[in-house]
C-alpha cells in the first residue's frame, strides 16, 4: 500500500488491542461471544476434517515406514525407507505411474477442451441451451461405481450393447475387446472418466462466461470483430484463470482415479490399466502388505498435494490481486 | 536411517496409534456381541443361492432348538469377504464366529493371535469327518487346529449344455481329446465352445490347475510350494500352460474371455450361447437352486489320454469356521458349531448340493445331479487346493491371476507365464 493512500479502518480491521476491552466491558463480551460463535460454526467441520482426513492421512504416512500385514498391532515392524526403496524398483508401480500420467494429460486435454467448447456453444443462448446444460451435467451426479458397472457390462464383447451397436452402424471392424485389449483399455477409461466429469467443469466455465460484461462483446462487435475473433481476443483471455482452475481440478481428480479402474478392470488385463491407487489398494488389502500399500499411496498423496498447492497458491494470489 | 531413541519411541507410539485407529475404524464396520452373553455374532459369505438358503435354515433350527443363544448373522459379498473379515478380526469388535477359506488365511489369522485354538473341539468331532488330511491342512497352524472345516468344493468337472451338444450329435466328452473334438464341432456350428470370464483371474487359473494336476500331479505342486527342489518353470507346468494357451489359440474361448467376469461367463452359459463351462462344484448347488430352462450335465473334467497323473483332482476345503480370540461369546460360538455338525444340519447342507465334510452327509442326502462329482472327489488320490490359498498373494493373486488371464487372451506366451510366476515366488521368498 502506498503512503499516500487513505486508509479507512473498519471495525473488522481494528487491531486486537483496540477491539478488546476489559472482560466486563461490552466490547469484551461481544468479542467473547464472537469467538464462541466461531468455535460453534467451525468446530464441527474442523473436528470432522481432523478426524476423517488429517488423522488417516497422518496414519497412512506413518504406516508407510513399516512392514505391517495389517492383522495385529504386534506385527508392526519399523523399516524406515525400505518400502520407498522397494517402490523405486517395482515395475508395476512405475507402469501404474505412467498410466496415471497418461490419464492426467489425456483428461486435461479432453475434459478441458470438451467443457470449454460446450460452454462457449451453450453461452450463445441457442434454442435448447438450458436443456443441454442439464443433459451434460447429468453424468456428474451418477456414482462412478454405477457408471463403471453399466459401461463394464455394455462394453462386454459377450453380453454388451456397444459391439452390436457398432455392427448395426456398419462399423463392425471397430468392434472387439474394449476392456480386455491392453491398447484400448486406457483410452476407454479416459473416455468414460471424461464423460462422467466434464459437465461439472463445463458449468464452472459457464458461470464465468455469464459474468463477462456484455459491453465488452458489444464493443468488439462495433469494432468489427466477428464471433470467433471476439472469443479469441475477449472471451478466452477473460476465461484464462477459470480454465487454469479447471485444468488443475481435472489433474487432481485424474490422479485420484480409482473407482472406474477398480470396478471395470481391477487394473487388468495384466496391469494394462493399473493406476497408483489400485496398486496401493491391492498391496494393502489383497496382498496384506499395508505398509507397502501405504507407501504407494503416499506417493500419490505427494503428487496430489503438489497440484493442490499450486491450485491454492494460484487462486489465493488471484484473490489478493 | 538413524534416529534418536526418544524420536524412535515417539514414532513407534504414533505409528501404533495410527494402526490402532486403522483397525478400530475397520472394526466399527460391525461385529461385537452385545454385553448380554446370549448373542452370537456370525459373519459369513453365504449371501445368495443354495448356500444362503441352507445356512438360514440351519440357524433357524438352532434358534428353535434352544433358548440360551441367539445368532446375529451377517452375510458379506464374496469379493469383499476376506477384506471385511481381516479388518473385522483385527478390530476392537470382532465377530464371535467367522467363516473364511482356510489354508493361508488360517495361518495369517492364527499367527496374529486372532483365532481361538480349537484343537480340543476338533478332537471331540474329528471322527465324524472324511478327507481328514485336507481338512486339517486348511485349519492347522504350528500343530494346532484353529478352525472347523465344513465344505469341500471340487474344481475338477465341466458343465455342459446337453441340448446344444445333443443337437450337434456330440456325446459328453470323457477324454481331453474328445473334448477338443466336441469343441471343434460346436465351433463349426457357430456356437461358442467354452464360456469363460477371466477378468478376475481365477477362472482361467482353475483351467490351468486342472491341467497341472494331470501333467505334474499334486505332489510336485507341493514340492514347488514347499521349495523342495521343484519350480513352476519345470516342464510339466509349462506343458499345462501350453495346454491352456492351445485352447485359446484354437478359438474355443469367446471374445471377451479376459475382460468378462465370472458372472458374465455364467450368463453366457445360462443363455445357451456356449456348450461348456468349467467352474467349481458350488455351481451345481446354484443350478439346483435356480435351474436353467435347458437340460444341462456335469461331467468329470476330461483327462488327457497320455496324462501321467490320472488320480489327482483340483478342489479344496473352501468353507471353514473359526472363533475370534477376542470373541465375547466363545461358548455361544461353539454351541453354534456343535449344531452345525449335527446330522440334521449337515443333511440340510448336503441336500442343497453342497459337499459337507461330515461322513455320510452327501452320500445320504446329496441330490443325484452332484453325486458323480462327489464320487470323483472320494475316489481321487489327492486334491490340489486353489493355488492362491497356498501361495503369497503376490504370486497367486497377482502373477497367476493376471498371467492366466493373459494366457487365455493370447497376450502372454506359456514360457513367459511360468517364468513370471516363478519370479514372483522367488521375490516373495526373498521378502
Amino acid at each position: 500500500m502506498s503512503a499516500n493512500q487513505v486508509t479507512t479502518v473498519l471495525p473488522e480491521q481494528q487491531t486486537p488491542s483496540s477491539r478488546t476491552g476489559p472482560p466486563n466491558h461490552p466490547a469484551g463480551r461481544k468479542e467473547g461471544r464472537r469467538r464462541l460463535e466461531l468455535v460453534a460454526f467451525l468446530g464441527p467441520a474442523l473436528g470432522f476434517y481432523l478426524a476423517f482426513m488429517m488423522v488417516p492421512l497422518l496414519g497412512t504416512f506413518l504406516i508407510s515406514f513399516t512392514d505391517w500385514p495389517g492383522f495385529s498391532l504386534e506385527q508392526i515392524d519399523w523399516v524406515g525407507l525400505d518400502n520407498f526403496r522397494e517402490l523405486a524398483g517395482d515395475d508395476v508401480f512405475w507402469l501404474a505411474f505412467r498410466h496415471n500420467l497418461l490419464l492426467l494429460v489425456g483428461a486435461i486435454v479432453l475434459n478441458t477442451g470438451l467443457a470449454l467448447v460446450l460452454a462457449l456453444a451453450l453461452d450463445q443462448h441457442l434454442r435448447g441451451s438450458s436443456f443441454f446444460r442439464g443433459v451434460f451435467l447429468m453424468p456428474t451426479v451418477i456414482s462412478l461405481v454405477v457408471v463403471a458397472l453399466v459401461f463394464g457390462l455394455g462394453l462386454s464383447p459377450s453380453l454388451g450393447f456397444i459391439n452390436p451397436a457398432f455392427e448395426a452402424l456398419g462399423l463392425g471392424r471397430f468392434a472387439g475387446e474394449w476392456l480386455g485389449d491392453p491398447d484400448r483399455v486406457l483410452p476407454m477409461i479416459l473416455l468414460l472418466d471424461t464423460w462422467s466429469t466434464f459437465g461439472l467443469y463445463m458449468f464452472l466455465l459457464i458461470a464465468r462466461l455469464i459474468a463477462i460484461p456484455k459491453e465488452l462483446k458489444e464493443a468488439a462487435a462495433i469494432d468489427g470483430a466477428n464471433e470467433l475473433r471476439t472469443i479469441w481476443h475477449i472471451v478466452l483471455p477473460l476465461l484464462r484463470s477459470t480454465i487454469t482452475m479447471v485444468m488443475l481440478l481435472v489433474a487432481i481428480n485424474s490422479l485420484k482415479m480409482f473407482e472406474l479402474v477398480y470396478v471395470m478392470t481391477s487394473g487388468g488385463p495384466n496391469h494394462a490399466s493399473e493406476v497408483i491407487a489400485t496398486w496401493g489398494y491391492f498391496q494393502g488389502f489383497t496382498a496384506t502388505r499395508v505398509g507397502y500399500g501405504s507407501a504407494t499411496l503416499v506417493v500419490l498423496l505427494v503428487l496430489t498435494f503438489i497440484l493442490a498447492t499450486i491450485y491454492v497458491r494460484r487462486f489465493r494470489m488471484q484473490d489478493d490481486l | 536411517m538413524r534416529l534418536r531413541a526418544s524420536h524412535r519411541r515417539i514414532l513407534s507410539i504414533s505409528t501404533a496409534l495410527a494402526a490402532g485407529a486403522f483397525l478400530a475404524g475397520c472394526g466399527l464396520a460391525g461385529g461385537g456381541s452385545d454385553a448380554e452373553n446370549d448373542e452370537v455374532v456370525f459373519w459369513h459369505a453365504f449371501t445368495a443361492g443354495a448356500e444362503s438358503g441352507a445356512i438360514k435354515s440351519i440357524l433357524d433350527d438352532f434358534g428353535e432348538g434352544q433358548e440360551t443363544y441367539t445368532v446375529k448373522d451377517r452375510g458379506i459379498g464374496n469379493e469383499e469377504h476376506f477384506t471385511v473379515v481381516r479388518t473385522g478380526l483385527a478390530g476392537s469388535s470382532p465377530p464371535d464366529l467367522v467363516h473364511y477359506e482356510g489354508y493361508q488365511q488360517t495361518r495369517d489369522f492364527a499367527e496374529a493371535g486372532q483365532l481361538l485354538d480349537l484343537t480340543d473341539f476338533w478332537e471331540k468331532h474329528e471322527d465324524k469327518f472324511i478327507l481328514k488330511e485336507s481338512a486339517e491342512r486348511a485349519c492347522t497352524y504350528e500343530g494346532k487346529i484353529y478352525c472347523i472345516p465344513y465344505t469341500f468344493h471340487s474344481g475338477f468337472q465341466i458343465y455342459y449344455n446337453a441340448e446344444l451338444l445333443g443337437k450337434e450329435g456330440i456325446e459328453p466328452p470323457e477324454t481331453f481329446e474328445e473334448f477338443t473334438a466336441a469343441a471343434d464341432a460346436l465351433d463349426s456350428a457357430g456356437i461358442t465352445p467354452v464360456s469363460i470370464g477371466a477378468k478376475d483371474g481365477w477362472p482361467a487359473e482353475h483351467w490351468w490347475m486342472n491341467f497341472i494336476v494331470q501333467r505334474c500331479g499334486v505332489a510336485q505342486v507341493y514340492d514347488v510350494i514347499d521349495d523342495n527342489g521343484a519350480k513352476f518353470t519345470d516342464e510339466c507346468f509349462l506343458q499345462a500352460a501350453e495346454d491352456l494357451a492351445g485352447l485359446a489359440e484354437a478359438g474355443y474361448f469367446p471374445q471377451g474371455a479376459s475382460s468378462d467376469d465370472y458372472g458374465a461367463a455364467l450368463s453366457v452359459f445360462a443363455s445357451q450361447k456356449a456348450g461348456f463351462m468349467q467352474t467349481g462344484s458350488w455351481y451345481a448347488a446354484e443350478l439346483l437352486d435356480a435351474p436353467t430352462d435347458f437340460e444341462y450335465g456335469i461331467a468329470p473334467f476330461p483327462r488327457f489320454e497320455d496324462a501321467e497323473n490320472t488320480g489327482d483332482i483340483t478342489g479344496a476345503v473352501t468353507h471353514v469356521f473359526g472363533i475370534s480370540a477376542k470373541a465375547k461369546n466363545p461358548d455361544g460360538a461353539k454351541a453354534v458349531l456343535d449344531h452345525m455338525l449335527t446330522e440334521k444340519s449337515t443333511a440340510t447342507w448336503a441336500s442343497a448340493g453342497l459337499f459337507s465334510l461330515v461322513e455320510g452327509a452327501v452320500e445320504e442326502n446329496g441330490p443325484e445331479e452332484v453325486m458323480p462329482v462327489w464320487d470323483a472327489v472320494l475316489q481321487a488320490d489327492a486334491s490340489l487346493p486353489w493355488l492362491e490359498n497356498e501361495l503369497p498373494p503376490g504370486v497367486g493373486e497377482d502373477a497367476i491371476y493376471n498371467g492366466s488371464a493373459a494366457l487365455v487372451a493370447g497376450r502372454m506366451t506359456p514360457q513367459e507365464f511360468v517364468e513370471s510366476i516363478q519370479a514372483a515366488l522367488d521375490k516373495a521368498r526373498q521378502g
